[in-house]
């Protein structure tokens, strides 16, 4: 409706080349990274190996991420890519029908979690539900991401009962979580801000134990409820 | 005068009877200035020509949406607005603007040329990126020629419309989902450019990726 027709009729058309002009190029780069940061961690890790163009943009799409998950819903879930454990939750499904839940299983992945990481190295909230964890992942996530300022742990509120502890998940039990939390502090001190979000169940808990403890605090280090993850994400 | 307002207003009707504080009088009052302004100016028609030379027109406020062009008209320190629409055609230098290009970011602008200015402080990563496309967007960059739609893409890149380079992102965004790296080559029609030593190299390093391919 607004095109001057006769004026653009009259140029005959010189295009053609340029799509396909400068080889492989489909698109140049600074398009193709602002395309990549639409689409999820997941899918980008994929398609790395499509060609070279693509596999450098990814990396600086990549170094642009600041969420990352693994076993959340959104879009940042890096889940795949590590061994799920199914295991049986028999105590906390007494009136239902047995359930089965899924592990993701970080301490088996332990290199796939490093590369992950070693990807996107300006992670600041990391987002991590139903996981199994050892010092060593632990502490490969607090180093890996420097720019760390929100770690979530989610789902481990089921894990804080003897069932499980005692049930090869030996990973986090009253002790562990307050572990955790001294091990966050101690790597955590030198940082501006640090929030650990875990299921609002455990948070008074380990606060409670950790004051009586006589475990030190620091300003800077907060311990959170997951809710309200949302608000600082 | 009161009941008017809250005829006219949202806040008005809000407020259930309350008659209207003057501040919400005057912001809207400033609000509804800029509004009309801004559809004046857009009645002003500029030209703005393509790398291969066709010209087309398009409303000044559309035309603002580049950011290119908007820094092009600043720099041509008009005050009388009215005058920009005799003046020469605006040259876009860059071999993705098109013709067909060109025609279409002119309809893209002049269909969201009065949409709400994208708030920088609520740019939130995530959520920007799981926006679904609005239903004229998406017809809109639907675009059976991928020459053309990589070329209007690359155009707006360069002319700077962060609206619509973002429709254009999703929509390939939304083409990339859930296929393989062949597929993806397939479509796009991009060929392998590694060596089979570097696929290698690639496929060692990053091991976990691949073992479900």
């Amino acid at each position: 409706m607004s095109s001057d027709t006769n004026q653009s009729n009259s140029v005959v058309v010189v295009n053609s080349v340029n799509t396909s002009g400068t080889g492989n190029q489909v698109l140049n780069d600074d398009v193709l990274i602002h395309i990549f940061g639409n689409l999820s961690t997941n899918e980008l890790l994929r398609i790395k190996k499509v060609c070279h163009q693509f596999s450098a943009c990814v990396g600086s799409a990549l170094k642009m991420r600041k969420t990352l998950s693994i076993g959340g819903n959104s879009g940042d879930d890096v889940g795949d890519w590590f061994r799920v454990v199914d295991y049986i939750d028999y105590k906390h499904n007494r009136l239902s029908a047995i359930s089965r839940q899924k592990y993701y299983d970080l301490v088996a992945n332990y290199c796939t979690l490093k590369s992950i990481l070693k990807m996107c190295p300006n992670i600041e909230s990391l987002y991590l539900a139903d996981t199994r964890m050892d010092y060593l992942t632990l502490d490969l996530i607090i180093t890996g991401c420097p720019q760390l300022r929100h770690l979530a742990l989610d789902g481990i509120g089921y894990l804080l009962n003897d069932n499980f502890v005692s049930n090869k998940f030996e990973t986090y039990g009253d002790q562990a979580l307050d572990t955790i939390c001294r091990f966050c502090i101690e790597k955590m001190v030198k940082k501006n801000e640090f929030t650990l979000y875990m299921s609002p169940e455990v948070v008074k808990g380990v606060v409670d134990q950790s004051v009586a403890m006589n475990v030190w605090i620091p300003d800077n280090f907060h311990i959170k409820p997951l809710q309200m993850m949302a608000h600082s994400q | 005068m009161n009941g008017e307002y809250s005829l006219d207003t949202t806040e008005g009707m809000a407020a259930s009877g309350d008659p209207p504080t003057n501040n919400a009088v005057d912001d809207y009052d400033a609000e509804e200035a800029l509004e009309r302004q801004r559809e004046e100016e857009n009645k002003i028609k500029i030209k703005l020509k393509s790398f291969e030379g066709g010209v087309y027109e398009c409303g000044l406020t559309a035309a603002k949406m580049s950011v290119m062009v908007a820094n092009m008209l600043d720099a041509l320190q008009e005050t009388d607005l009215t005058k920009i629409a005799t003046r020469e055609p605006i040259p876009l230098q860059n071999d993705a603007v098109t013709n067909k290009a060109l025609e279409k970011i002119v309809e893209w602008v002049d269909h969201h040329w009065d949409d709400p200015p994208i708030d920088p402080d609520f740019d939130d990563e995530k959520e920007r990126r799981n926006e679904e496309l609005s239903h004229w967007d998406k017809q809109f960059i639907d675009i059976a020629d991928q020459g053309e739609l990589f070329d209007i893409i690359a155009a707006a890149n360069f002319m700077d419309i962060k609206g619509l380079v973002e429709v254009g992102a999703k929509h390939i965004c939304n083409k990339i989902k859930g296929k393989s790296c062949t597929e993806v080559r397939e479509m796009l029609k991009i060929h392998n450019d590694f060596t089979p030593e570097e696929e290698a190299a690639i496929h060692k390093e990053n091991e976990w990726i691949y073992a479900k391919d």
